[in-house]
């Protein structure tokens, strides 16, 4: 191990740091949507990073985004699992109220390594 | 090209082509948790051939190496990365050579050349997989520094070894 070898190193560790910035830091600006389908048809897209409390066309469903998280507030379907899925904030992700027929979903590619095949969220 | 540099070409390559197939017995564990990594054992005799006989042999024992081991168990989408990756860290390697060897050991050269072979790999990956390879990317280069300091320790012994040039 002689002198210029850690230059070498201190370097390449400085080179990958500047990558890993790059290739993981911009990624978080892109700006998240969160689409509602009731059926087959989208019928409405928010924007995650703004708080507002929406009540669903048709459907008696009420979805809330809070804090760059959105979750099902009220629903009156009779199970009422979409509302015990709790909060979901990452790209890819969804709510799904089955007897209503309504996703909640937030688009976006979720980061999923090609090699290793889909990682399902 | 003289017999004896003829000869030692065919050595170095089946040496090579040994490493290769060997070194995944001992990397299993890594390559189950990242795939795609390798320690790069190859690259130590592709190395040590552009320190004693030069550029092209090296280039030639490299391409062969890959060609070879691309029929012996690959497939075609292997053969283009390790193909690209190999050009690419040959040429990083020849640039990496001609820094002062008294300030520089082959650690360097072997670092160097291997985060060459994953930035090469890297963009070919791009064009199969798309872009979101590009989040693997960076977990590639940081393997590749240990795995490009071990095989530049074995580097520099072989040089302490084979001091004849």
């Amino acid at each position: 191990m002689k002198k210029g070898d850690y230059i070498v190193m201190a370097f390449s560790i400085l080179l990958v740091g500047v990558l890993c910035f790059f290739l993981y830091g911009q990624k978080k600006n892109e700006a998240l949507y969160v689409e509602i389908i009731v059926g087959n048809e989208v019928v409405d897209s928010l924007p995650l990073n703004q708080d507002t409390v929406y009540s669903v066309n048709g459907v008696d469903l009420t979805v809330k985004i809070e804090d760059k998280q959105v979750c099902v507030m009220d629903t009156g379907c009779p199970d009422g699992l979409c509302k015990a899925a709790g909060r979901i904030s990452q790209a890819g992700r969804s709510i799904i109220c089955l007897p209503q027929k309504v996703i909640v979903r937030i688009n976006g590619t979720f980061p999923v390594d090609a090699v290793a095949g889909g990682m399902c969220p | 090209m003289k017999i004896k540099t003829l000869t030692l070409c065919g050595i170095l390559l089946s040496t090579a082509l040994i490493l290769s197939w060997a070194e995944r017995f001992f990397s299993v564990s890594l390559m189950r948790a990242f795939p795609g990594v390798k320690l790069g054992l190859a690259n130590i005799v592709v190395t040590v051939c552009m320190v004693y006989l030069g550029f092209w042999p090296a280039f030639i024992v490299g391409l062969l190496r890959v060609f070879i081991l691309f029929l012996i168990m690959g497939n075609a989408v292997s053969l283009a990365f390790s193909l690209t990756g190999c050009i690419v860290s040959l040429f990083v390697t020849y640039f990496a050579l001609k820094l002062p060897e008294k300030h520089f050991s082959l650690i360097s050269v072997s670092v160097l050349s291997s985060l060459a072979f994953n930035l090469g790999q890297g963009m070919v990956s791009i064009l199969f997989f798309g872009s979101s390879f590009l989040y693997y990317l960076p977990i590639l280069c940081t393997l590749s520094l240990p795995c490009g300091i071990v095989t530049g320790i074995a580097m520099n012994g072989i040089r302490k070894a084979w001091p004849s040039t």
